[in-house]
């Protein structure tokens, strides 16, 4: 595919545009490697193509880095959570994958279509849900849906059948005739994840969908999103605060802060991970033991245990901090159950995508 | 027409799932969404309703006020001139303030995000809006039409004069169209919206006052019948002055609702350990392909596309 005339020109454009004395190392180093923790058990070869890969994406306002060298892969039947704070750079990167905004340096394919050179093959292929948007005045739900049918291009029963498999597909069709503007937040935001789905996305692009939804409503939300990904084989990358949401319905998730990713993996792996800490920090992990008597002599003995700090009764268990690894966390069940501890239960706090979240992100206002 | 196809007419457009169809498929999607929110709308009834009205009493008063003199005078250039004025109003004020009002919603809510990544490009959105606002117009004249006929037949007014006047006024409302949209497409804020509706008016006050005038003029003074030169060159001289004109207007339009610059592409910058950017290399060239570059240097300008 490389074509050798232009490659000199390039070549000879960047000698050009390098300062004298700058070695070109532009041919030499391998590229760069994408993190793909949904497919590192998966053979380099037998992986499939993914819908949506973003490289080293980088888009700054002036001296605000909002996107700042960020990569990720994702592919058919994933959802993708995007966590982050307000401020982080997920709106930014979402805006840039569905072609409203350009990157700085870097770029973003989806379905191999390049956001930068082909923004009208990549909008064939995507759905793109912003945080909010606007109800039209004097408009009914199906003239909505009809409208953006033919804004992609659907013509005659094309068109019609397309609205109706989206009316059905979100459970609005007994609310076709309403006006929009009278639909609940709930309904408004079905409608347009309807908007969305009107030309059969490969990919969606979901930012904030449940912000302002009621329990009931989000969880209609979450399963309409899982039967995307699920059964239609759709990838979803969907921005959220709601951690517990993200945490049921995602296969993976990035979370980004000022514009950097500071950790990608599966769910699973997001719960489990642990910042490195420092040498001097003594901050332990939660844990509650219960036994069947002696509970006072426990807790002395607790006191006298390496790594175990603030012991305190809480109900009818013993529950203190834990400052040391996994090993050396059985190992003091092990030292318990031998000093005669009628041990009944012995569990840390469940891992929570929030409770990753908290420990990951330092909170960093750009 | 069968009882059965009258229902489907009356029902044209007003929002059933089964008359979808109804709005050809060749049709400007911008162009029916805003024809269909236009037929519902209550600020377009009641201007149509206030039209009429306003046509049907000033020619009762006239009738009442002429009575006398009525059929011994030629009369109709009076009664058109007070229909044309009638109808410049809507023309003039109404019309650019709903294209105003219809472009300046778009930039609210994401709305406008929403319908650039659809494969409507600028132009069809523009000329959706401007159809919608000649189609807007048009019904207006669908109003005053009667009374324009009943002026031709008190005499005095040719119908070349009716015709010309109706051209006329028809060009002028594609001009106040076009400069109600622009300014809608540049209201994006609060105050520029405030700014701009501003300007909407003061040049719906400007062209009003040109239209009577030119209105005035040309009604029963026998311009077109007595030297049709001067009709051409009055035309030729009003495109030239109009035309440049028109095409700055569209042209910011059209830039104002483009959320991506065409032009722009990214940069290759260098970027140092820590990702800051110590040099922005040179604009990045689409149409030159080359290998991936290492680390440190984006984006990657081999294959832009990675299909095999």
């Amino acid at each position: 595919m490389t074509d050798s005339a232009s490659q000199s020109d390039v070549d000879n454009e960047t000698e050009n545009s390098l300062s004298d004395g700058e070695p070109n190392v532009i041919a030499e180093a391998p590229p760069e490697e994408i993190p793909d923790p949904t497919m590192a058990s998966v053979p380099v070869d037998e992986r499939p193509e993914p819908t949506l890969e973003i490289r080293n994406l980088h888009r700054f306002f002036g001296k605000l880095k909002a996107v700042n060298n960020v990569s990720f892969r994702t592919y058919p039947g994933q959802v993708m959570g995007f966590i982050g704070p307000n401020g982080a750079g997920k709106t930014t990167t979402m805006r840039i994958i569905a072609t409203l905004d350009l990157p700085t340096a870097g770029d973003a394919f989806v379905c191999g279509h390049s956001v930068v050179d082909d923004p009208e093959k990549v909008r064939k292929k995507l759905g793109f849900m912003p945080d909010g948007f606007g109800k039209y005045t004097n408009m009914d739900v199906v003239e909505y849906l009809d409208f953006y049918a033919r804004a992609y291009g659907f013509k005659g029963e094309d068109r019609k059948e397309a609205v109706e498999r989206v009316l059905i597909f979100t459970e609005l069709r007994k609310m076709a005739d309403k006006p929009i503007k009278t639909l609940s937040k709930g309904m408004s935001q079905r409608l347009g994840l309807g908007r969305t789905l009107i030309h059969d996305p490969e990919v969606l692009i979901l930012d904030e969908p449940a912000a302002g939804l009621d329990p009931r409503a989000r969880v209609e939300l979450r399963e309409l999103i899982h039967l995307l990904a699920a059964d239609m084989n759709k990838t979803v990358l969907i921005s959220s605060h709601i951690l517990t949401e993200l945490g049921e319905i995602c296969d993976s998730a990035a979370i980004i802060e000022a514009g950097t990713i500071l950790v990608h993996g599966t769910i699973e792996e997001l719960k489990r991970h642990r910042p490195k800490r420092a040498a001097d920090d003594l901050s332990g992990i939660p844990l509650a033991v219960a036994v069947m008597s002696r509970s006072n002599d426990l807790r002395k003995w607790l006191l006298e245990q390496p790594f175990v700090t603030h012991v305190a009764p809480a109900a009818n268990r013993l529950v203190f901090e834990f400052a040391g690894d996994d090993a050396q966390r059985a190992d003091l069940l092990k030292r318990m159950i031998g000093q005669g501890f009628a041990v009944t239960e012995f569990a840390g706090k469940s891992e929570t995508l929030e409770d990753a979240f908290m420990s990951i992100t330092e909170g960093i206002v750009q | 027409m069968s009882s059965g196809s009258l229902r489907q007419w009356l029902q044209w457009g007003m929002g059933d799932a089964e008359n979808l169809a109804d709005f050809p498929d060749r049709w400007n999607p911008m162009f029916v969404r805003e024809l269909r929110r236009m037929l519902k709308s209550r600020s377009f009834s009641i201007t149509f309703l206030l039209l009429l009205i306003t046509c049907w009493g000033a020619a009762v008063y006239l009738v009442l006020e002429y009575q006398d003199s009525i059929s011994y005078s030629e009369s109709g250039p009076m009664f058109s001139r007070c229909f044309f004025t009638i109808l410049a109003f809507p023309l003039c004020f109404v019309v650019p303030m709903t294209l105003f009002a219809a472009a300046a919603e778009e930039h609210s809510d994401n709305t406008l995000e929403v319908l650039t990544i659809t494969t409507l490009d600028t132009s069809k959105i523009l000329n959706g809006y401007f159809w919608m606002g000649m189609a807007h117009a048009g019904i207006y004249y669908c109003a005053v039409v009667p009374f324009a006929c009943f002026s031709y037949l008190l005499g005095g007014v040719g119908l070349l004069d009716l015709v010309a006047s109706l051209g006329f006024t028809v060009f002028f409302t594609a001009i106040v169209a076009c400069w109600g949209l622009m300014l809608g497409a540049c209201a994006s804020g609060p105050i520029k919206r405030a700014f701009c509706s501003f300007l909407t008016i003061g040049g719906g006050v400007i062209c009003f006052t040109i239209l009577t005038s030119v209105l005035f003029l040309l009604i029963g003074t026998g311009i077109f019948s007595s030297d049709s030169i001067s009709l051409l060159g009055g035309l030729v001289c009003f495109l030239v002055f109009t035309a440049p004109i028109l095409a700055i207007v569209t042209g910011i339009a059209r830039q104002q609702f483009q959320l991506v610059d065409p032009i722009i592409k990214p940069y290759r910058v260098q970027l140092d350990d820590q990702g800051n950017v110590t040099k922005f290399i040179a604009r990045y060239n689409a149409l030159q392909v080359r290998p991936p570059l290492p680390p440190g240097e984006f984006p990657m300008t081999a294959s832009r596309t990675n299909e095999p």
